[in-house]
């Protein structure tokens, strides 16, 4: 189920939030394991399984580890700590990756006894990282419910935040079901349901008419990546506001995952604010432990290298997402090298923009099914082997929409309604909260228009 | 402002919106099921059959969120909001469909599939080959975006169907290509297509007629014709793909004033009739069907015209209009929709002396079409 489903929003959630807050104190956490595992089984009841088993077994290789390490037997504790995240990379690996490494070598595509389970590389890490944590003795073995919520917590299991154990902790901790809170947390699940319904659901039209088509003009193959790039923003972090809302709403506060990032002033900058908590991950459990700056200039750029490969690894099994990733790398290490001394003096929104450019151009990369499909592209990016002549088309039918787009990738908003606010002016919330609703109401127009198909073939 | 009316606003946005989604959400469950979507012309999701197999491999909920998207209550009102919104922004298209001036929808036609041509010109050559003595005459009908492009979105991208339509002319070997564009294009200021469907119209077909009937050198080319309105309130197809709702088509059938009559044999249902008009048709959502109440894998007709010549179509459903203008020229036309019949159609020639083909499409289909080679090529001889 996601959470731009009709399904979700008229009925799983509603019903979900009605019964928690009814619900004595006592049982608001059971309640909300309940909910998390009908959430995971309702996409695939097979899923179901292979999470129970993978909770069981890193919980009590936890527990394991924790025992050799109080009895004094830490080479013991590190045997455990090697062959479970082992254990939990390989689950990975076999699941997402398989089949890339068999395409390599020529072997056809395996099929799995299982569906792939839902949320798989969002999961590992949350594991990952509660091993780490316990390992580290950062953090204590939770109680064993306290840790299946950890893993299930329905708001973040699909498409995370990647919340660290540390941070989930924090979490229950700071639990405070507040209204000032629900009201905070409604607020962004609209905000980020319009994001992903609205802006990235009509701009894909654009990116997909422009991407399908058999050739295109400089300016259509430009309005296309830019429109992937405002799209891919609006859908992941919309997706990830509606997640924040959401355990916001049930009294848990998730730390930011997306802060303007198109308004980076370099890579490094939009690292931080573009898909934070994985950033914040990969800056934990790979490049820290692997020394970080604290070794020397070249062990940096090399520790560097494996984060961003790890990165683009990450996000999908293919070279472009790799070579996406070393793109990164590469603007990321001649920052620290000589761009950033160069550009010192560069006014900030300058910087920003060229930033932005170089993004894009990492998006092509990002996009496109295969290498020689993106070399294509940005060969017509820049003239070459261009054709047809729809860029007047396409600008005018969408020029609004990308305009929308920038202006809501931008903190401008924001700051607007944070002025309104600290003026106290007497309309302001009664205002804000008529216009939510209307916003929701068009999103809800535009999840019900998804799933609009007309039957055309009989009548040929 | 107090923290008291804070409190109030709050309390209200909270309720309003949880309100707005449970209210939505319950009365989808509980409202009757409707069974068929006018505006979209499809059956609509029933509510599926729970079982606990179903419920094991994911279907049971998989289905249960079809059918709540399916019957969402105000479906219909909630698509026609999202659309008007999409306009609003300037978009021009919708669900693959041109969103034209004078509430005119264009079907965006996909790419040829170039091997499938192939394929199927080379089987139309070979078939020729095959029957010398029968005269073809090859038809591809251009869409009405690359005819009627007058209201067509500025600038729109759509496919070079004049340079398509050159490619099958010089694929084609010892068959008459019917090139029917300039004639089509010359009209293109009249009503030869519908606005809300993707045929063509009953006066569209007759021009293409006009030029057919010079190439097939057919006599006594009749004049007159009576022309009956049968349907003024067609939303065809391109109005159900797009969701655009807000213009009207009207059906028009030409009787051609000859003493000459027909009967119509339906092969798959054996069923005989003499006339090629359907008028129950005209009570279903669509109008266009009233011409032979659809596509059909064999249709006969048998005329009292005695003229000698005997064709064989080749056909998409751009023909089931145009069959009111040409039926009165041949003592039997056999009709086969290459999609919906498999046989070997070398047969019919000799069982009804075929003298003439006809191949009629409309470029659309044709680009995409993967069937007709196969009725063309002899089974192989044991």
């Amino acid at each position: 189920m996601a959470f731009n489903q009709l399904i979700f929003v008229c009925l799983f959630l509603p019903i979900s939030f009605i019964l928690y807050r009814v619900l004595p104190q006592k049982l608001k956490k059971a309640f909300l394991i309940l909910t998390s595992l009908v959430f995971i089984a309702w996409g695939n009841p097979a899923d179901f399984i292979y999470l129970i088993a993978i909770i069981v077994f890193n919980f009590f290789s936890a527990k394991q580890m924790d025992r050799f390490k109080k009895d004094g037997q830490a080479k013991w504790a590190r045997i455990v700590l090697i062959s479970a995240l082992a254990v939990n990379i390989l689950c990975l690996g076999y699941f997402k990756y398989l089949n890339f490494f068999r395409s390599i070598f020529g072997l056809p595509a395996a099929s799995f006894g299982l569906p792939v389970p839902i949320g798989i590389s969002f999961v590992t890490f949350s594991l990952i990282s509660f091993l780490c944590d316990v390992y580290r003795e950062t953090e204590d073995v939770p109680r064993f419910f306290d840790f299946v919520l950890y893993i299930t917590f329905f708001p973040k299991i699909t498409s995370g935040p990647i919340v660290s154990f540390g941070e989930f902790t924090k979490m229950i901790e700071e639990y405070n079901p507040s209204l000032a809170n629900v009201n905070a947390g409604a607020e962004l699940f609209i905000i980020g349901l319009a994001k992903k319904t609205l802006l990235a659901g009509n701009l894909s039209v654009l990116f997909t008419a422009i991407s399908t088509a058999p050739q295109r003009t400089a300016l259509e193959a430009w309005l296309g990546a830019l429109g992937y790039a405002f799209m891919l923003y609006f859908d992941f972090s919309g997706y990830s506001d509606m997640a924040i809302g959401l355990g916001k709403m049930f009294g848990y506060t998730m730390p930011k995952n997306f802060l303007y990032p198109y308004t980076s002033t370099n890579i490094a900058d939009f690292w931080r604010r573009w898909h934070i908590s994985l950033g914040a991950f990969f800056r934990n459990y790979v490049y820290i432990p692997l020394g970080g700056n604290r070794k020397g200039e070249k062990r940096q750029i090399f520790n560097l290298f494996v984060v961003f490969l790890l990165t683009g690894i990450w996000h999908g099994a293919n070279f472009t997402f790799i070579v996406w990733g070393l793109y990164h790398f590469l603007f990321n290490a001649a920052d620290k090298l000589f761009l950033n001394k160069a550009f010192k003096k560069v006014p900030n929104f300058i910087r920003a923009i060229l930033t932005f450019f170089v993004v894009v151009i990492g998006w092509v990369f990002f996009f496109s099914d295969s290498l020689g499909d993106a070399f294509r592209y940005l060969g017509n990016m820049v003239g070459i082997g261009c054709g047809g002549s729809a860029g007047g088309y396409y600008l005018a039918s969408f020029i609004i929409l990308l305009l929308i787009s920038a202006f809501c990738a931008l903190p401008i908003g924001s700051n607007i309604a944070a002025n309104l606010k600290r003026k106290k002016l007497k309309y302001y919330m009664p205002v804000k909260a008529v216009v939510q609703i209307l916003v929701f109401l068009l999103c809800t127009a535009a999840m019900v228009s998804d799933t609009y198909t007309s039957f055309l073939y009989a009548a040929f | 402002m107090k923290e008291k009316t804070t409190k109030r606003i709050i309390i209200s946005f909270i309720t309003v919106f949880l309100s707005v989604c449970i209210v939505l959400g319950l009365y989808t469950l509980i409202r009757p099921a409707r069974e068929f979507s006018t505006r979209e012309n499809r059956k609509l999701a029933s509510f599926p059959k729970f079982s606990f197999s179903a419920l094991a491999d994911g279907s049971f909920t998989d289905n249960l969120s079809t059918y709540f998207n399916d019957q969402f209550a105000g479906r219909d009102m909630w698509t026609g909001l999202n659309l008007t919104v999409k306009k609003a922004m300037g978009q021009k298209q919708n669900g693959g469909v041109y969103l034209g001036k004078k509430g005119q929808l264009y079907l965006n036609p996909e790419a040829p599939n170039k091997e499938a041509v192939a394929k199927n010109l080379a089987a139309m050559n070979a078939f020729q080959k095959e029957f010398k003595k029968v005269n073809s005459f090859v038809c591809i009908v251009p869409n009405a975006v690359t005819v009627q492009t007058e209201n067509l979105p500025k600038g729109a991208p759509v496919p070079d169907q004049a340079a398509f339509l050159k490619e099958i002319q010089s694929g084609l070997e010892k068959q008459t290509f019917v090139d029917v564009s300039d004639a089509l294009k010359k009209q293109s200021g009249e009503y030869i297509f519908y606005k809300t469907d993707h045929h063509w119209t009953s006066l569209g077909a007759k021009t293409a007629f006009d030029v057919l009937s010079g190439e097939m050198k057919l006599k006594k080319v009749i004049k007159d014709y009576e022309i009956v309105t049968v349907a003024e309130d067609f939303k065809g197809t391109l109005a159900s793909k797009s969701g655009e709702n807000g213009s009207k088509d009207t059906v028009q059938a030409y009787l051609p004033k000859t003493d000459v009559v027909y009967t119509v044999e339906y092969a798959a249902t054996r069923e005989k009739t003499a006339t090629i008009y359907k008028t129950d048709a005209l009570q279903n959502n669509d109008k266009y069907t009233v011409f032979f109440g659809g596509n059909h894998p064999r249709i006969d007709i048998n005329t009292s015209a005695q003229t000698g010549r005997n064709l064989l179509v080749f056909k998409d459903s751009y023909f089931n209009a145009f069959a009111q203008f040409i039926w009165p020229y041949f003592d039997s036309i056999t009709i086969i929709d290459p999609r919906y019949y498999y046989e070997y159609a070398g047969n019919i020639i000799k069982q009804e002396n075929i003298t003439d083909i006809l191949y009629l499409y409309n470029a659309d289909t044709f680009g995409t079409d993967t069937s007709l080679y196969a009725v063309l090529e002899a089974p192989a001889k044991k």
